[in-house]
């Protein structure tokens, strides 16, 4: 059985109630699902909890669940997604968080200072700062590891307006990272 | 290039690398795949095992909650407004309560008199069985005794209050008398000892009463002797059918047995044991 089948099999249990099938599905995507929720919010203990409420939604909205040959994660980031929207709609306008960049990096080739200095907490700081839709690309793509496909089905957009999206993403986090901003 | 042509390029040096073959002499692009490749090396945090536990509990709680919900067969809304409604109804019985039993031992001129007739009245609208209202007919008719013998006992007697024993013993009588006999044995007799007891008190306090109260008084006692007689005939009456139905043999329903009328001789049907002209 390949993995997709074995994923479909414990979705459709799963949709049916089964709790070690839920059970599964939570431990199998929860890190995933929060790794994302990290990134877009900035805040470790804000995206520990947004996690399960992830799949709370998820198990609210399992009875209309449909299985279309996308990968179930798809569907979770979605969900996670929509929820850090209406984090951001809440608050009324994106986070501010300072960039901690220390000032022998300015000037210097933007390559090498990224190479040096890259950590998951300055990514971070630089990631919030990107539009939402870059936020999301960024994420899926280099953090997630996913294909521009399985990105396209999540962020509803075709595969060539997320290799756009991505160019331009990864220019921005350039800038920031360079602490050009 | 344009844009779009870069970003072909670029997503294309990403999945299949090397990237030196698509991006030989552009700096700018060969920067965004290293850093793009760059990202990919990040070590990323990892959820606390503490947290996935306790976001697995959260879940878990969230699937009881849904199978509770399922089990309950209504939508959410309607639980929401169900238990809304529950604690709204707590609240009013417990400070309705709360204030109907502080009425209980209230006596007439009392404000909280009115909280104790209120109270009996929505008992008895409450009761719909003839035989609940009955018992409560002359519960309600032993505190009017006691609220008489209470108030009449200090001196004055009124005699709204004891028209209102009389009144609620007639009640009490009527109300016993629309059960059949096998129901009413009790109640007649509980009937026949509140009647009693009643004579009793009033006699009582006719002796120690001025004399502006004696005709309220003394009427008060006829008609409760009157009650009186009427609790044991019936009673002896109820008695006497119960005997009759277990002495009485299995009569053949074949054979026709006299009727009697209700003020007057047997009634024969005709040209069964009667003579003609």
């Amino acid at each position: 059985m390949s993995g997709l089948d074995d994923e479909r099999e414990c979705v459709e249990r799963a949709s049916r109630g089964d709790a070690a099938a839920i059970g599964e599905l939570y431990r199998r995507y929860a890190p995933a699902v929060f790794r994302y929720l990290f990134y877009r919010l900035g805040d470790r203990q804000f995206a520990e909890d947004l996690t399960s409420e992830v799949f709370v939604r998820a198990l609210e909205a399992l009875p209309r669940y449909r299985v279309r040959g996308r990968p179930f994660s798809a569907w979770l980031y979605r969900i996670a997604g929509a929820r850090v929207a209406d984090h951001y709609r809440q608050r009324r306008r994106h986070p501010v968080v300072p960039l901690i960049w220390e000032p022998s990096a300015r000037g210097a080739d933007p390559g090498e200072a990224v190479e040096s200095r890259l950590t998951a907490e300055l990514l971070q700081r630089a990631i919030v700062r990107l539009t939402p839709l870059q936020q999301q690309v960024i994420v899926l793509r280099f953090l997630e590891g996913l294909s521009h496909r399985e990105v396209a089905q999540i962020v509803g957009r075709s595969e060539g307006a997320v290799r756009v999206l991505q160019f331009r993403a990864l220019k921005a986090l350039r800038r920031l990272l360079a602490g050009e901003f | 290039m344009n844009v779009r042509q870069k970003a072909e390029l670029l997503a294309r040096s990403l999945e299949k690398g090397p990237a030196d073959a698509f991006l030989s002499g552009d700096a700018d692009l060969r920067s965004l795949h290293d850093l793009g490749q760059e990202l990919r090396q990040v070590r990323h945090p990892e959820l606390d095992t503490a947290a996935l536990i306790a976001g697995a509990a959260r879940v878990r709680e969230a699937l009881w909650a849904r199978r509770r919900s399922d089990r309950a067969g209504r939508p959410r809304w309607f639980v929401r407004l169900a238990w809304s409604a529950l604690a709204l109804l707590l609240l009013l019985v417990v400070t309705t309560t709360g204030t109907a039993l502080a009425a209980e031992s209230s006596l007439p001129g009392q404000p909280l008199y009115p909280v104790k007739r209120a109270s009996e009245a929505i008992r008895l609208a409450l009761t719909w069985q003839t035989e609940g209202r009955a018992w409560l007919q002359i519960e309600f008719a032993e505190r009017r005794l006691a609220e008489v013998a209470a108030v009449c006992g200090e001196g004055e007697c009124p005699t709204d209050l004891l028209d209102d024993l009389g009144v609620q013993t007639q009640e009490a009588q009527e109300e016993v008398a629309r059960l059949p006999v096998d129901k009413s044995a009790a109640l007649l007799d509980r009937m026949v000892a509140l009647t009693g007891h009643q004579e009793q008190v009033l006699s009582r306090i006719l002796e120690t009463a001025p004399d502006a109260a004696h005709p309220g008084l003394e009427r008060a006692l006829e008609r409760s002797q009157h009650g009186h007689e009427r609790a044991q005939q019936a009673r002896k009456k109820g008695q006497q059918e119960e005997k009759g139905q277990e002495n009485s043999p299995a009569v053949p329903t074949h054979v026709h047995k006299p009727t009697k009328a209700p003020h007057g001789p047997p009634i024969t049907p005709p040209g069964k044991g009667s003579k003609k002209p």
